[in-house]
């Protein structure tokens, strides 16, 4: 018998356990759901206090990650957290496109699939009024929204890393213009962009941290919570979903090449946006080491809008730090609750 | 930074590597960041595809020999399930629905009352 092959075998027996345990923990805070359409879920967390505020919130998250990072486990969910604070939480799920959806742009998610759950928000709660909260990608179409409807039901805007400067992806725009990359290719060879390649483009823009993941949770092996909130991250970050073709597309000539967004010029179903349409109160939350949301791409938003009650927060630690963590459960996310209660009375 | 014990006198080696990975990581993208490099990739990225695509494409006579299905077979059974999900969904909101209480009487819905906790008391 090979000495070493026994502690092997049980090492891998004790991850499978652990693999179940954080499958069993992950996404538990209790939901309903509201609506369905194609791919598209419409949640609604229950309420777990007495009374809640009045204005109801509506996460928007990106197309390419799941959204089960808002609800990472009882103690670190973000949803968890609001829904304790009172508020009602809803929250759409834009699912695993399929072939079908590679015709799916930007004025899909904008100008139909967001307003119609909006609606379906207002109808569930009886309220005419929303507050968005838009992440990394949905962060884009929470914006592009609240500047094409201004008078609409939108009462706050609370935006999360959000990009809208294409200049400040220096990396990705790189690729796209130096007559490299072509995303019309990849578009008509595949049609949506592949889940492996969504991951692996997280990946390069910074390559060393898979590896000094691994080599941190070796120095932490025994520590069982360290290694389940590294593997919890780790997980959801190779979780990356598809990218509809056609968002692809426009995303990268218009945005990112482009860089129509700050410009005024980035077009919804033929209508120019333009982020100084914006009045409601805007809260934009970043981190400070952000390598997929670099500072330079997200700054431009707060400046931008025109609401007279606006904030930019710059927090310690990179993109994920915003919506996990120590940092986000004991500092973010209070902070943020304080913002949003006065403002959704 | 933890100094080495006799039992892992490869922590020190692992410690300086995590405590450094962040910069060793922004000067491989300021690599990447350059005209040749992310031409090279992008360029790499391009070839892999054709390639993909040239396989995908001779592929398909010889697993229809094999009595095989081919990948558009496997992501069409995919499709097939991703829209009998889609379907399942709307039934399950359709259910939803029916059991909340009608508009305006919502019933087991919380009082939409709640105010802000006043600045300075105990959160």
């Amino acid at each position: 018998m090979i000495p070493w092959i026994e502690p092997l075998a049980s090492q891998r027996a004790d991850l499978a356990i652990l693999e179940a345990e954080m499958a069993r923990e992950t996404a538990v805070t209790p939901k309903e759901l509201v609506h369905a359409r194609g791919t598209m879920r419409l949640y609604r967390y229950l309420p777990q206090t007495p009374d809640v505020y009045r204005v109801p919130l509506l996460i928007v998250m990106s197309l390419v990650s799941k959204p089960y990072i808002f609800d990472l486990t009882p103690g670190q969910s973000f949803v968890e957290h609001l829904v304790r604070a009172g508020f009602e939480v809803y929250l759409v799920d834009w699912g695993t496109p399929r072939a079908e959806h590679r015709g799916l742009k930007v004025d899909d998610y904008v100008a139909d699939l967001l307003p119609d759950c909006i609606a379906h928000v207002k109808e569930h709660s009886g309220v005419d009024e929303v507050t968005l909260l838009g992440y990394c990608l949905g962060g884009i179409f929470t914006v592009l929204y609240a500047a094409m409807e201004p008078k609409g039901p939108l009462k706050n805007l609370l935006q999360l890393a959000t990009p809208v400067n294409g200049e400040g992806m220096a990396l990705q725009r790189q690729l796209l213009t130096s007559q490299g990359l072509d995303p019309d290719l990849i578009v008509d060879t595949l049609g949506n962009v592949p889940s492996s390649m969504i991951e692996g483009a997280f990946q390069m823009l910074r390559p060393l941290q898979k590896a000094s993941g691994q080599v941190s949770l070796l120095n932490n092996a025994n520590d069982r919570e360290f290694v389940k909130a590294h593997l919890r991250i780790v997980r959801w970050g190779a979780d990356a979903l598809p990218f509809p073709g056609e968002a692809f597309r426009q995303l990268a000539h218009d945005f990112v090449v482009g860089n129509k967004i700050v410009g005024g010029e980035f077009e919804v179903r033929g209508r120019k946006v333009d982020l100084r349409d914006i009045r409601v109160p805007v809260l934009h939350v970043l981190a400070e080491h952000d390598h997929v949301v670099p500072y330079a791409a997200s700054r431009d938003l707060v400046p931008l809008v025109r609401s007279r009650d606006k904030e930019e927060w710059v927090i310690k630690g990179g993109h994920v730090s915003l919506v996990a963590g120590v940092g986000a459960v004991t500092r973010t996310w209070p902070r943020i609750v304080d913002w949003l209660a006065p403002r959704s009375v | 930074m933890s100094k080495p014990t006799a039992s892992d006198p490869l922590k020190a080696w692992r410690d300086w590597f995590v405590e450094n990975e962040r910069a060793w990581s922004e000067s491989l993208t300021r690599v990447m960041n350059t005209e040749p490099v992310s031409r090279a990739v992008g360029q790499e990225i391009n070839a892999a595809l054709h390639s993909q695509q040239m396989l995908t494409q001779g592929m398909a006579a010889p697993l229809a020999m094999m009595n095989l299905p081919t990948r558009e077979d496997v992501v069409a059974l995919g499709e097939r399930v991703g829209r009998l999900e889609d379907a399942v969904a709307r039934v399950e909101a359709a259910l939803v629905q029916m059991r909340s209480a009608p508009a305006g009487n919502p019933t087991g819905k919380p009082a939409r009352t709640r105010k802000p906790p006043a600045r300075g008391a105990a959160r």
